[in-house]
């Protein structure tokens, strides 16, 4: 490829990137890979990564995306259940705590 | 399939991008594997992806030690594999690594790989020749080929990690930047400025080294 540029420096730069294409391919061959591997089992025996787990973690996130809507759906029919038996509830409540009263009347 | 087709390419054929998707499937089978702790099935990975991650490690350091950086960005995947979510290829997420091992490589031992000695006569000739020449025709030869690689490797030398690797991925080899971006873990901003200040860096770097050449024979 020819590069034609005015500005010299953009000449130089365009050079630069032509001889950086022409950069040898290096090529690993199997040892090296056996190399690699033998390194990673290394790192494996001393850092032993937790197994158990791994599977676990998305369990527990579902589950608690599960917990989460459940609460939702209870906390909205609580809301909707009060707003329409407002003062029955109340009354229930109110009655509730007159019971637990630790002091009886005279 | 590279980087670059893989996040440009439309699937031209159905095909191709069958298989594209049976890669991404076997990759995520494989890392489910090895998480569950079978490290051989970690082998499959290193030979699929070796001559990927080989060709974007060459492209940043010296030959000699592409070998081992690659060593570094496998060890490294393996390493921080429960961190791959999957939201990206396995490809890409190599990349990153390989870039992001390549930098480190930079920082740690660029004390110790910077020539401390300027260009030679030869190169200085070279570069005389690159300055005066109306376009590179004249540069099609080994010596010059030769001499261009040994002023590259010189100029890059005097980059500092980070103007290195940003030059390197966009001006020498022509990523955009939103690819350098993603490469670097960067903004876009940011590899634009510094990419800019990378080649004003490296053209001051030459005009130094042309006028103290120049002023030693003069002198």
């Amino acid at each position: 490829m020819t590069v034609h540029r005015k500005d010299p420096r953009e000449r130089i730069e365009a050079l630069l990137a032509q001889a950086h294409r022409t950069r040898g391919e290096v090529a690993a061959g199997e040892d090296w890979a056996q190399e690699v591997m033998r390194t990673i089992r290394r790192e494996a025996a001393e850092h032993p990564v937790p197994s158990l787990f791994v599977g676990a973690e998305p369990l527990v996130w579902r589950a608690a995306a599960c917990a989460a809507l459940v609460a939702l759906v209870f906390a909205g029919s609580v809301a909707v259940y009060t707003k329409q038996h407002a003062v029955p509830v109340a009354a229930v409540w109110l009655e509730e705590f007159d019971a637990g009263s630790p002091f009886p009347e005279r | 399939m590279g980087y670059d087709a893989a996040v440009q390419a439309p699937a031209r054929n159905k095909v191709r991008f069958t298989g594209v998707q049976a890669l991404v499937s076997d990759d995520d089978e494989c890392i489910d594997r090895v998480l569950r702790g079978d490290i051989d099935r970690f082998g499959e990975l290193i030979a699929r992806y070796q001559h990927h991650v080989l060709k974007i490690v060459q492209g940043h350091v010296p030959a000699d030690r592409v070998a081992e950086v690659a060593q570094d960005v496998f060890v490294r995947a393996y390493a921080g594999l429960e961190q791959y979510r999957g939201t990206v290829p396995f490809e890409h997420w190599l990349s990153r690594l390989s870039v992001r091992a390549c930098y480190d490589f930079w920082r740690a031992h660029r004390r110790t790989e910077v020539p401390v000695s300027g260009l030679t006569d030869d190169q200085v000739g070279w570069l005389d020749r690159a300055l005066a020449a109306e376009s590179s025709h004249h540069f099609r030869d080994q010596a010059d080929q030769r001499d261009s690689l040994e002023v590259l490797e010189w100029a890059l030398a005097q980059l500092s990690p980070e103007h290195r690797l940003v030059l390197t991925l966009v001006s020498l080899e022509g990523h955009s930047v939103r690819e350098a971006a993603e490469l670097l873990g960067w903004t876009v901003v940011n590899v634009k400025v510094r990419c800019y200040r990378a080649r004003q860096a490296l053209r001051t770097i030459f005009l130094q080294e042309w006028e103290r050449h120049h002023h030693d024979r003069s002198s």
